[in-house]
């Protein structure tokens, strides 16, 4: 049918085919009609070609042929007011007809033609040489000018022609030199084709020129491998043995000027052991990797020499190798040797040998922990508690035990085994002695107990044969030797237990000693070997458990403890140099320092040490607490000599100094004059010879100095003696009737017992009955160098004004100074460690506002007679201003007298009557008021003594303001008083 | 020019005084007294303001901060408190200390407090969050912290142990620099590259941070026992301290010489001053009473 209908033209158009069954469709009314336009879709309005095809029927969506606008803005989206444009209400294709030009962009026919794509393409081509992937990518797009540039355009007006080199026409001549070139070069193997033949065959005009040849244009090649950059694969040529002869000419090797690295790989790894050609393109399936004879596939069995192959003999299995024939010769037969041949007794059981079933054969019936750890070679876990003690002890003991004795084990053992064991079944000594071996090294008759117990399972011990336990060690060895891994090897065993003793005693090549001189060096190699790994793994327990723990750093009971190393270091040098004014380096201390993440977040700083899990300076390791660490004993330190005037001008306030500075602050009272001797060590005080004070004034100031008892019991811990009163005499019994023991026993007692001996020597001081106990416990005191007693001691005797000082001297002598008040309103004085360690936090002496001396008078007046106390605060801060000596004196005194301080507040708020406290003050007081007589003789003199030419200052000063009311103060401070502020600061971790 | 006229003579009537500080920008001032009060002044026109009773005890040390909504105050209660100023309620109560709280300060936008005391440590209070546990405590002074300044990456201390340290937050490195004397006061010079030190023994040093070298020592005053407040004027040409026998001296901050000395006309120690941040004015507190210094041409405002 098709065929038919092709053969037929129809001409004009085929009515439609109408369909009787469909129903009639009605007739489009105009206004329905919709205009088409040229894309085949609904025109839009057709307003402006008479298309009418909007409207009210033909509508857009409303009655009015378009959507109206609506309006809505926003903050965020402004309305743009457009206005509107005819374009707006008409189709695309109306556009050109009424004149409106198309606002759209789109490629121009020169750039969309096909004509223009393939130029392109070759341009692409032969610029990138087909190299770039593709030659549509992008990168072709940039590279590949679009048009013809404006070089080429010139050439070609000038007669240039795609494909020729620039430059004049030259003849053909200058062509021939090269082939004649190549003509003359040597041709190894077959000659190649002639080149550029049909070029020498011709036959050249004479009057035509060539262009020159085309330069290649720059070759951009994209790199597709991962090669370094540069490189170039390596030339055969030269990797190649130079004999091999080269088949092919060389490449044209460009020569690109440049520098730079280049060439083959760079180098080879530093692994590599050869200078292999790492790049080198070889590939495996250059090798043959099968040994056999490779079926020839390709070739199936028509294959080229195939049919040559040789017969194979009937019997034979496998291919022959090519080239190669089968022997005609038999091989020699593989001479064959007989199995050894069986006696007639054999019998294939293994039974092993009598000495090393024995043990074991016969001892299961009844066996405990020890014998069965025995048998084995196992350390036993402990025998005897003298199984703990080192070594070194054990053979300390052992020495003692063979003085006294003089013979040790056997006798000893033996007699303890029969004592023990009767009714045993009757054991050789040898075999006790070896059984529980360590025993007799360490214990001897003492150990009996353990020894027993060790005998107990006798039926084992008896079992072993008596040469064999003897190659036991003697007791004297280690224990590691105990347990002999070698027990086969008598000699062996021998050599062993020989090397661990050597390994003890720290000779590092231990073995060379032991090994026989019979043994092979493989021999020993081995069996130094076996040695060692022995002796790691045979370990006796007590070195087990040493390898737990490890010592304590100090003892508890220590009382000096190293402070970090970076503290202390250089303190001297800090002190001298900053007395020199060499402040920079020497004085400077630089540490790491945590902030706190937060404290950098507020500081808005990063944090220095970002993930730091620490704050602060990161701390070595905590000093162990202790008042000594601040308080410095080394003797080694020199005591400083204050340049201090001859009068009252003492430097009053000591820089309040660390530990270090402890001693020096200490000793900042010292005038020169009152001291012509200075002692280097606190403890040299001890061997001075206390200057005899013959009159009783001078005793009355001895007693003054000395320390509160209380403080001494405080610090050293003898809390028994509560009442130091009524203890006084029963020390001097004591004093009397004990003499100095030795001091390994006498220590503890000493340390209880001292503050009371020392306040009943000075109480008596008088009888000089004492001074030989006296000196004799001092003495004492310099061959022990008990810390706490040489204190005392020290204290003690600077106390009868011996010029050199102690620590605690300083700290002590405060009680029976004078307390002067601070000026109302006066600033803060700088409260020191010094300061807290006198004795208490006497916040109320350096800070508050006090009654001065005259106001005191008239307020103590009236405080005597009313008995109220006024607020510190509300009493007037206005003070006299001729106060100034006062002032100044307050200052040398005010540190030194803390306790003092606090105890008379305390004795302020109780608000005791004058009487009382007059009382109260007893015999110190009134020594204090002779001191006071007596001051205008002193100042007429020297001032030969600083104690008392303090007091008498004091004295002065108080005098002048009449502040008789102050002296009050200098009443005893109560022990329990002192004891408990003590304590409490201690507790405070003030110190 | 120094502020040598003495413009006004305050009796703050709050028992003795133990520190008067200017704010921010100078133009109020706060006096601490023993009788657990802080007053809010108008130096310069001798007006009381306000009195704050936050302590328990004589109140030592205080600042305003920054922005003067804020008084961060300290005392012997070993409290750190910060007031607000407007209304005088305690906004935030920090313990922690265990023995008096002798010097605090603010840092440089205010948000913590540094406060030091003679148990020998410097707390560092936030006042942002509502902890009121310390955020951290240098402990590292071995005895009773004197006197605190802050930068704004750095915390002086000065300690009676002879030390002062400066915390550096940036390299995250303490410096402590040793005097030999107990440091009664430090501060920063202007310039932040030195730092003066007062120390018990009559002298003020003028430290050079970096490397701890002594600068320039400033002698002639007394300063034996107690917290004296040094400083340096407004433009860092002079170096200011109190003295222990009534006068305040002026040093040449170059020379090193006494280029001026204010006559209090007492005999008790001027222990503490401080100095207008920008202009020619100084307080100074002496036992009851603050004085108010300015130069020779100034007039007194309320005559």
């Amino acid at each position: 049918m098709e065929d038919d209908e092709d053969t037929f033209v129809t001409i004009g158009t085929p009515l439609e085919f109408i369909d009787e069954d469909d129903p009639i469709k009605k007739p489009q009314k105009e206004l329905q009609a919709v205009g088409v336009g040229t894309k085949a879709r609904p025109r839009f309005h057709g307003a402006f070609t008479g298309g009418f095809s909007a409207g009210y029927f033909n509508t857009v969506g409303s009655k009015d042929g378009f959507t109206p606008s609506s309006f809505t803005s926003s903050k965020e989206k402004k309305n743009e007011f457009s206005t509107q444009r005819p374009e707006d209400f008409m189709d695309e294709e109306d556009f050109a007809e009424h004149g409106i030009a198309p606002r759209k962009f789109q490629t121009s026919d020169s750039f969309v033609s096909e004509d223009r794509k393939r130029q392109r393409d070759q341009a692409i081509k032969s610029a990138t040489a087909d190299t770039l992937l593709g030659s549509t990518t992008a990168l072709a797009d940039l590279i590949v000018p679009e048009r013809l540039t404006i070089g080429v355009k010139l050439l070609r007006k000038m007669g240039w022609k795609e494909g020729q080199g620039l430059g004049p026409r030259y003849e053909k001549k200058a062509k021939s030199g090269k082939s004649s070139k190549d003509s003359q070069r040597k041709v190894y193997g077959c000659s190649l084709p002639q080149e550029m033949s049909e070029e020498s065959d011709e036959e050249i005009p004479e009057n035509v020129t060539f262009a020159p040849k085309d330069v290649n244009p720059v070759k951009i090649g994209a790199k597709d491998n991962v090669h370094g950059i540069g490189y170039r694969g390596l030339d055969p040529r030269k990797a190649l043995p130079a004999t091999h002869v080269s088949l092919f000419p060389a490449p044209a090797i460009t020569k690109t000027g440049k520098k730079g690295i280049r060439g083959t790989a760079f180098g080879v790894g530093a692994l590599e052991e050869d200078d292999e050609d790492v790049y080198s393109q070889d590939h495996l399936s250059n090798y043959d990797m099968t040994m056999d004879i490779e079926e020839d596939i390709h070739m199936g069995w028509t294959a080229p020499g195939r049919g040559k192959k040789q017969a194979v003999p009937v019997g034979y299995v496998g291919n022959l190798l090519e080239g190669f024939t089968l022997s005609g010769k038999k091989l020699p037969p593989r001479k064959i040797f007989p199995p050894p041949h069986l006696p007639s007794n054999y019998k294939p059981l293994h039974t092993f040998r009598k000495e090393d079933t024995a043990p074991v054969s016969h001892t299961n019936t009844e066996q405990d922990a020890v014998s069965r750890g025995l048998t084995l070679g196992e350390t036993p876990v402990f025998e005897s508690v003298f199984d703990l003690i080192p070594q070194k002890d054990k053979e300390r003991l052992n020495a003692a035990k063979s003085r006294a004795e003089g013979t040790i084990d056997v006798q000893s053992s033996s007699n303890t085994e029969k004592s023990s064991s009767d009714s045993h079944i009757h054991t050789s000594q040898t075999s006790v002695s070896s059984a529980v071996p360590a025993m007799e090294s360490t214990a001897g008759t003492q150990s009996s107990p353990m020894a027993t117990a060790g005998s107990q399972p006798s039926p084992m011990a008896t079992t072993k044969e008596p040469s064999k336990l003897g190659t036991l060690q003697s007791p004297h060895t280690s224990r590691a030797a105990v347990f002999s891994p070698f027990v086969k090897d008598p000699e062996k065993q021998r050599r062993y237990d020989q090397y661990i003793s050597l390994v003890k005693e720290g000779n590092p090549d231990a073995y060379e000693h032991v090994a026989g001189s019979h043994m092979t060096e493989w021999e020993r190699e081995r069996e130094m070997e076996e040695f060692s790994k022995a002796a790691r793994f045979y370990k006796p327990m007590t070195s087990m458990m040493a390898s737990r723990f490890t010592r304590a750093k100090f003892h508890d009971d220590e009382d000096k403890v190293e402070m970090p190393a970076q503290e202390e270091g250089n303190k001297n040098d800090r002190q001298s140099a900053a007395k020199m004014k060499m402040y920079g380096t020497l004085t400077r201390d630089s540490y790491e320092w945590h902030p706190d993440r937060v404290v950098c977040k507020r500081f808005n700083i990063p944090d220095p040490y970002p993930g730091s899990t620490i704050t602060g300076v990161p701390k070595v390791k905590r000093d162990k607490y202790s008042v000594f660490n601040f308080l410095n004993f080394s003797s080694n330190e020199p005591i400083e000599e204050k340049s201090v005037s001859q009068d009252s001008e003492m430097k009053a306030l000591p820089a309040p100094e660390t530990k270090q500075d402890k001693a020096e602050s200490v000793s900042f009272k010292i005038t020169a004059k009152s001291h012509p001797k200075m002692t280097t060590s606190i403890f040299s005080s001890l061997n001075e010879e206390k200057p005899k004070g013959s009159s009783s004034e001078n005793v009355q100031k001895e007693e003054e100095a000395r320390p509160s008892m209380d403080l001494f019991e405080a610090i050293f811990g003898n809390t028994d003696s509560e009442d130091s009163e009524e203890d006084t005499p029963k020390a001097t019994s004591n004093i009397s009737n004990s003499p100095p023991a030795t001091l390994s026993q006498a220590s503890n007692k000493r340390s209880s017992e001292s503050p009371t001996t020392d306040i009943t020597e000075t109480r008596d001081q008088s009888s000089n009955l004492d001074k030989g106990h006296h000196h004799s416990g001092r003495s004492n005191s310099e061959k022990n160098k008990n810390r706490s007693e040489s204190d005392k001691s020290g204290s003690k005797e600077r106390t009868s004004a011996n010029p050199t000082t102690s620590i605690f001297s300083h700290l002590f002598q405060e009680p029976q100074k004078e307390e002067v008040s601070l000026l109302p309103g006066a600033p803060v004085a700088i409260e020191t460690l010094e300061m807290r360690l006198s004795g208490e936090n006497r916040v109320e002496d350096s800070f508050g506002p006090e009654l001065p001396p005259v106001m005191k008078e008239s307020a103590g007046g009236s405080l005597k007679g009313n008995g109220i106390m006024q607020p510190e605060h509300q009493k007037s801060y206005d003070e006299g201003r001729g106060e100034k000596d006062r002032h100044r004196e307050r200052k040398k005194e005010k540190y030194r007298d803390k306790e003092k301080g606090q105890h008379k507040d305390k004795h302020r708020h109780r608000s005791r009557s004058r009487g009382d406290r007059e009382r109260d003050s007893s015999d110190r007081h009134k020594k204090h008021k002779h001191t006071k007589s007596k001051k205008s003789k002193h100042k007429k003199k020297h001032k030969k003594e600083k104690k008392s030419h303090k007091k008498e200052k004091q004295t002065v000063s108080y005098s002048s303001s009449d502040a008789d009311s102050e002296s009050d103060s200098d009443s005893p401070v109560s022990n329990q008083e002192l004891l408990q502020r003590w304590r409490s600061l201690t507790k405070e971790g003030k110190l | 020019m120094l502020p040598e006229k003495l413009i006004y003579e305050i009796s703050c009537k709050q028992g003795a005084l133990r520190a008067v500080r200017f704010n921010s920008d100078g133009n109020y001032c706060l006096t601490c007294g023993s009788d657990k009060s802080i007053k809010l002044w108008n130096p310069h026109r001798n007006l009381l303001l306000k009195n704050y009773q936050v302590h328990a005890y004589e109140v030592l040390d205080a600042q305003a901060s920054c922005d003067n909504s804020q008084i961060c105050s300290c005392g012997m209660d070993k409290y750190v408190c910060a007031t607000d100023v407007g209304t005088g309620k305690i906004l935030r109560k920090y313990r922690g200390h265990a023995g008096t709280v002798n010097c605090v300060k603010y840092n440089e936008n205010s948000s913590v407090i540094l406060s030091g005391s003679t148990d020998n440590s410097v707390r560092i209070w936030d006042c942002k969050s509502r902890k009121l546990e310390p955020l951290q405590i240098l402990d590292e002074a071995k005895d009773s912290v004197t006197s605190i300044q802050v930068s704004d990456h750095e915390i002086l201390t000065g300690s009676a142990d002879g030390y002062f340290r400066r915390y550096d937050l940036r390299t995250g490195r303490m410096h402590a620099d040793f005097l030999g004397k107990a440091v009664s006061s430090v501060s920063f010079t202007k310039d932040g590259q030195c730092v003066l030190a007062s120390t018990l023994d009559d002298s003020i040093k003028l430290m050079d941070k970096e490397t701890g070298e002594m600068l320039n020592e400033f002698t002639g005053h007394k300063n034996h026992d107690y917290k004296i407040d040094s400083a340096l004027n407004c433009e860092d040409t002079h170096v200011i301290s109190g003295s222990e026998d009534g006068l305040v001296y002026y040093w040449d901050l170059v020379e090193a010489k006494i280029v001026h000395k204010l006559n209090h006309g007492t005999s008790r120690a001027i222990h503490s001053l401080s100095h207008h941040p920008e202009q020619i004015c100084l307080l100074t507190a002496s036992g009851d009473k603050m004085f108010v210094w300015k130069d020779k041409y100034a007039q007194s405002q309320d005559t």
